[in-house]
């Protein structure tokens, strides 16, 4: 059977005001299967939501084409689209509207009227545990409620596909754990296929059948998770706080030298927000990152070895291999950096 | 199809109306405007209706009559005996009622019984000499002198024998001055000339009338529109039919208890038309300014793609966008129209429709005036980015579009008027509050205009990158 959705050779080329030309997007490939819940991991300026904006029609890719349900988007968008429902990353809805005005007017862009609108938007009203306040204008609502009320929206035509795009951007724990339990409630309840952006490696972690990291606008690998982090093996990761600003070479050369497992180590420099003087930046420290195999078994040594060199250690923090230490392995840097 | 481009309409028209301080600049303050410019002009304000004062004027008539038939007439002799009150001399019956234009205040005359002559209008004097009327009004004893022609009743008289190869006669030349000071009451008594002579004319003959203006400049004549044609047309119909009939219908002319003569609403509502018309135009133009904030707005707050996100083309949404547009424009200049009209009742004291009598002709004046400037719009969507764009760009396209129609109180600048929507639109609203039904050209170059912008407005949206 083919895939729900379906890119083929994606790219986007912005040209901006001033000539300059960005290619946000390098040539993606994606195979989304019916009940996935997909994940494309990057950080910021990555590509995921240029990507999104071609999957779904909104934007002409310069090269390549996807297809939703066997519907191509720049061939067939109207039918593509009909299977599609779309949770944009900003929350576009009427703010002098209430939530119930919102989702009235989007299900009639789906097609929807009469009684089945009415029916769909009280669904979706449960659904997003709005009922109560359906009536209220969307402005006076709480960041975590918009949210609601902006997924509701790319829902109440009961698309086969949806596309989540960084939905819990800027909300508090508690929406956030409601909008994830939403994400597995639309595989599990409605067997949709969802395609979800984010750059935090934990929600892509908890929610993904398959992940696909994105970096630069390449898909710089793909798999379940289980796949990715074979790729770095057994590597962990050791993030050791130290209370000076800098440290000596000669301790980032022993430890991949004189400790057996260690393939990395490298100084990171604290980073403080503009503006803070450099007491403030010295009382922070900096932090040395080490991979190593049996990292844990490791640590005790590691440890010594930077005593041995005169550097107070303030914290220890021992990850086992995890999408991060994917990303880290595959572009030497943080998801977050 | 039409399902979703009536709920994008729904949508925009209920947002609209639920905001506060759209409403208030749609609808009120243009109200205020206009209220404002009813307590200047007279009319509303503190009880006194606007009170004008006999025009003094001073006729000359250096006519020498004609004698056809066995008919004798000296029709300059005629206008004197009426503006003074005086006997006619002529047997003239030519000064008939068939000059029945269906005037703005007209419908309103069978139920005036107390009716007065055109002695309430004008304190007419008849002076021997042109050089003693001038030198009359350039002292200020009069605001206007007349100056009838020797051949002013010759060139008027039925041809009936003539040759057919015969030249037409030169226009006959009525000078009429006034001091510019008081150039509305110079217009007003050409118009009274004008109507006279439209009254007994037959056949050909041109008439030219000229305003000399003795003394330069004057904002009252530049805001009532001295130069203007249309303007002229107004007050010709307010008092033109007083003419025909000799009479005015006391809508027009009010007389007071005293019998101190006063004009309400002849010359309030012909004020009202002119700021009025002008007004409903710059009104729609930035009711529509709105509609197109709206389209920026929504694509910025995200909810103009997710529109494009549903299964639904984008002429469908965009079509949609502007149908609201259109419908905001039209309301806002229906309300502006009724508005004056309801102000110039107060001022009149009774019900006083100022668009003329062909309601047909104008809602499709409104609705051309709404297409074209929706055209316009849809090429201001497509070139502004943000609000503020489209508040300069609009505001710009505005005033220059008022100022080569002449809306702001200067003359129309020609031909570069013709291509501004704001003239046609005055034109014809002027054109339908005299009673004519002659705006065929309106319509067609505002429908013409809206058609064009609309496909040049497409182009440039569509060329518009993405996003
Ligand atoms: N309309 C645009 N014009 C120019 N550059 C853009 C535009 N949209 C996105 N970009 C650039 O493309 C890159 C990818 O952006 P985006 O897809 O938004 O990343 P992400 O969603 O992963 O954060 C960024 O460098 C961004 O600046
Ligand atoms: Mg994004």
């Amino acid at each position: 059977m083919a895939a729900m959705i379906e890119a083929h050779g994606l790219k986007k080329v912005f040209t901006t005001g001033d000539g300059k030309r960005i290619e946000a997007v390098k040539g993606v490939d994606l195979a989304v299967q019916k009940g996935e819940i997909f994940s494309l991991l990057g950080p910021n300026g990555a590509g995921k939501t240029t990507t999104i904006n071609m999957i779904s029609g909104l934007i002409e890719p310069t090269e390549g084409d996807a297809s939703i349900g066997g519907h191509s988007i720049t061939g067939e968008p109207l039918r593509a689209k009909a299977l599609l429902g779309v949770i944009p990353q900003e929350i576009a809805l009427y703010p002098k509207l209430s939530a119930r005005q919102n989702l009235n007017f989007f299900g009639k862009m789906y097609g929807l009227s009469g009684a089945d609108l009415n029916r769909r938007v009280d669904e979706v009203l449960d659904f997003i545990d709005l009922r109560d306040r359906q009536n209220d204008r969307v402005e006076n609502f709480s960041g975590g409620m918009k949210r609601r009320v902006n997924i509701g929206v790319g829902l109440l035509h009961r698309p086969q596909v949806v596309y989540m795009d960084e939905p819990t951007v800027g909300i508090d724990p508690q929406n956030r754990r409601r909008v994830l339990d939403t994400v597995f409630r639309l595989r599990d309840e409605y067997n949709m296929t969802v395609l979800y952006t984010t750059h935090l490696m934990e929600e892509a972690q908890e929610l993904s059948d398959r992940v696909g990291i994105i970096d630069h606008g390449e898909i710089i690998a793909l798999g379940t998770q289980g796949e990715l982090t074979q790729q770095v093996g057994e590597e962990d990761r050791l993030t050791i706080g130290i209370d000076a600003v800098q440290a000596p070479q000669q301790l980032l050369d022993a430890l991949q030298t004189q400790i057996e497992g260690v393939t990395q180590a490298e100084f990171l420099a604290p980073t403080l927000p503009e503006g803070v003087d450099s007491e403030e930046l010295e009382r922070k420290g900096g932090k040395i990152r080490v991979l190593a195999k049996r990292g844990r078994k490791a640590l005790p040594r590691i440890l010594n070895l930077i005593e041995e060199h005169n550097v107070e250690v303030n914290s220890v923090e021992v990850r086992e291999p995890d999408l991060e230490a994917v990303f880290l392995h595959l572009t030497g840097r943080a998801l977050r950096d | 199809m039409f399902n979703k481009i009536w709920a994008i309409v729904q949508k925009d028209l209920y947002t609209t109306f639920t905001d506060r301080n759209l409403v208030l600049i749609m609808f009120a303050v243009p109200l205020a405007i206009a209220t404002i410019v009813g307590v200047v002009f007279g009319g509303l304000g503190d009880g006194d209706n606007l009170t004008l004062d006999r025009i003094p004027v001073a006729i000359v008539n250096l006519d020498e009559g004609y004698e056809s038939f066995g008919q004798q007439a000296n029709l300059g002799a005629d206008f004197a005996a009426l503006a003074t009150g005086g006997e006619m001399t002529s047997g003239t019956s030519a000064v008939g009622s068939d000059t029945s234009t269906a005037c703005p205040l007209s419908d309103a005359q069978s139920s005036g019984t107390s009716q007065s002559s055109m002695t309430d209008i004008l304190a007419a004097t008849e002076v021997a000499t042109e050089a003693e009327a001038r030198a009359g009004v350039e002292s200020g004893d009069y605001d206007v002198a007349i100056v009838f022609p020797a051949d002013f009743s010759a060139s008027l008289s039925p041809r009936i024998n003539e040759d057919e190869a015969s030249p037409p006669a030169d226009p006959v030349a009525v000078s009429i001055y006034a001091n510019s000071a008081q150039s509305v009451d110079g217009a007003i008594v050409r118009s009274i000339v004008e109507g006279y002579v439209d009254t007994i004319q037959t056949g050909y003959i041109a008439l030219e009338t000229t305003i000399n203006s003795l003394i330069a400049s004057n904002p009252v004549a530049a805001i009532v529109g001295g130069n203007n044609d249309a303007a002229n047309a107004v007050i010709a119909c307010a008092f033109g039919d007083t003419l025909a009939t000799i009479r005015l219908d006391r809508q027009s002319i009010e007389v007071q208890a005293d019998d101190e003569p006063a004009v309400t609403g002849g010359a309030f509502s012909y004020i009202l038309i002119q700021i009025g018309a002008a007004q409903a135009m710059v009104f729609g133009l930035f009711a529509a300014q709105f509609g197109i904030i709206s389209i920026v707005e929504e694509r910025r707050e995200g909810t103009m793609q997710r529109m494009m996100l549903s299964p639904t083309p984008r002429n469908v949404i965009i079509g949609g966008k502007f149908t609201a547009t259109f419908f905001m424009v039209v309301l806002q200049m229906s309300v502006l129209l009724l508005a004056l009209t309801v102000i110039a009742s107060f001022g009149a004291g009774t019900f006083v429709w100022l668009w003329g009598s062909n309601i047909l002709l104008l809602v499709l004046l409104i609705l051309a005036v709404a297409i074209a400037i929706c055209g316009l719009s849809v090429i201001l969507a497509s070139i502004a980015r943000t609000p503020e764009q489209v508040g300069t760009l609009g505001s710009v396209f505005n005033i220059l579009l008022g100022l080569v129609a002449g809306a702001f109180g200067f003359p129309p600048i020609l031909p570069v008027a013709y291509l501004s929507l704001i003239y046609w639109g005055v034109n014809g609203l002027e054109a339908l509050a005299i009673g004519s039904t002659d705006i065929t050209l309106n319509l067609l170059v505002l429908f013409g205009q809206g058609i064009v912008f609309f496909l040049l407005g497409t182009w440039l949206f569509s060329r518009r990158v993405e996003a």
